[in-house]
């Protein structure tokens, strides 16, 4: 985890240096609103493009009007631990689409899905942004998102086509899916104004890198009929594994109380049935009416496996 | 206030139906149009996606690389299990 405290060198001059916050004005005079996460900004003057960039989509979240200062430390703390694995995920997902365009720039992909592709890319840096200042407002630093990338299964034998239908079932239909999903329940709950803001941001854009993968698949299907079928259909319970084991992953600690929810958190135990619902109610309908089979699917995400957990609280 | 069920609804037909163009005319004229399920009654206007016909072309030819590229870095794309643990989707950070 990079923070403040941990940093050295560039990054801690970059987090401790006080930059100016202020709203900026572009070229043309016209008024830039202040940047999100300003610690996490280059301090040159690609920063008024980069504000540019990133008020495509206008966010108006309205920080002043946070509610994190009636919560408990410990609420604080449980919820700052989830922004901050959102943050080193939405920042993953920069370099999840940049890898995926590779993809479909090999496999000549149609104009709009690689200008889709890559504005996603762009989306999430935007995404990111703003999970850094939520950890800002509840664990009260400046942190930056780990470094990484993504990585993508890559068979350098296939066709190009079907090595770029198998990562876009992968990160668009499947991952990009199910967030959406995840996203559309979790604002439900969320009754903090900027929290409810923040996620609602993050969906309108998820909607769309989602439906760019469903696209693609039509697209693919037309192509290359039974190969691509063949294709998708393999990447089925690959997919749904990959998506499965950040569902199954280990929480940051502290309990997710009401208040907590508010903010937009659920449980481990109720992500588990909203990814069971959305795989069978979303994904595998999706796919059967495309014509690909989805084997155990269902199965393998059913009852059973949305319940685990219940099993183990009652035992 | 919306259930899970209502939530997956949703998303079904705003991402799914419309994204694939579920129950429209194929993006080409000689391809047959698949059927849209009934689990949750997704009615789309296929019309709203603007979808142009392509000439599909040769969408396997060559090598993309040519053969050019240095072993270490062949294809960003290779980057892939750094820590041997395999495939971890992204989804979104619920919890």
């Amino acid at each position: 985890m990079t923070s403040v405290g941990q940093d050295c060198g560039r990054d801690a001059d970059r987090l401790g240096r006080g930059v100016d916050v202020s709203a900026s004005a572009d070229g043309d005079g016209a008024e830039l609103a202040p940047p999100t996460s300003p610690w996490w900004l280059s301090g040159t003057p690609l920063e008024a493009e980069h504000q540019r960039l990133m008020r495509r989509r206008p966010v108006e979240v309205p920080w002043e009007q946070s509610t994190a200062g009636r919560l408990t430390d410990a609420e604080r703390a449980r919820l700052a631990g989830t922004w901050r694995r959102r943050a080193a995920a939405e920042y993953l997902a920069v370099s999840t689409f940049a890898v995926l365009s590779v993809d479909l720039v090999a496999a000549r992909a149609p104009a709009d899905v690689l200008s889709l592709c890559l504005r996603a890319g762009i989306d999430e840096v935007r995404h990111a942004e703003l999970c850094l200042r939520m950890i800002e407002i509840y664990g009260g630093r400046r942190e930056l998102p780990p470094p990484g990338m993504s990585s993508l299964p890559h068979d350098r034998n296939r066709p190009k086509l079907l090595q770029a239908l198998a990562n876009t079932m992968l990160v668009s239909c499947v991952s990009e899916t199910y967030a959406t999903t995840v996203l559309s329940a979790t604002r439900e709950v969320t009754t903090d104004p900027v929290a409810a803001e923040v996620l609602t941001a993050i969906y309108s854009d998820e909607v769309m890198h989602a439906r760019l993968g469903w696209s693609y698949l039509r697209f693919a299907l037309e192509e290359a009929g039974q190969a691509a079928i063949d294709a998708a259909a393999a990447m089925v319970p690959v997919a749904l594994r990959g998506v499965a084991n950040v569902v199954e992953r280990e929480r940051p600690e502290g309990e997710v109380t009401e208040a907590v929810r508010g903010h937009g958190l659920m449980t481990a135990a109720e992500e588990r049935v909203i990814f069971s619902t959305c795989v069978r109610e979303v994904l595998v309908p999706g796919f059967e009416a495309l014509g690909i089979p989805c084997g155990s699917a269902l199965d393998d995400y059913g009852d059973a496996w949305a319940h685990a957990l219940d099993e183990v609280a009652r035992a | 206030m919306k259930t899970r069920r209502d939530a997956a609804s949703v998303i079904w037909r705003t991402v799914v139906v419309a994204g694939a163009m579920l129950g429209a005319p194929a993006c080409k004229k000689d391809a047959p149009a698949p059927t849209v399920p009934t689990n949750n009654g997704g009615q789309v206007d296929p019309n709203s996606m603007d979808v142009h016909e392509h000439d599909g072309g040769d969408m396997y030819g060559g090598d993309m690389y040519g053969g050019g590229m240095d072993d270490g870095w062949d294809n960003p794309c290779a980057m892939r299990d750094d820590d041997g643990s395999g495939v971890t989707g992204r989804g979104f950070i619920l919890s």
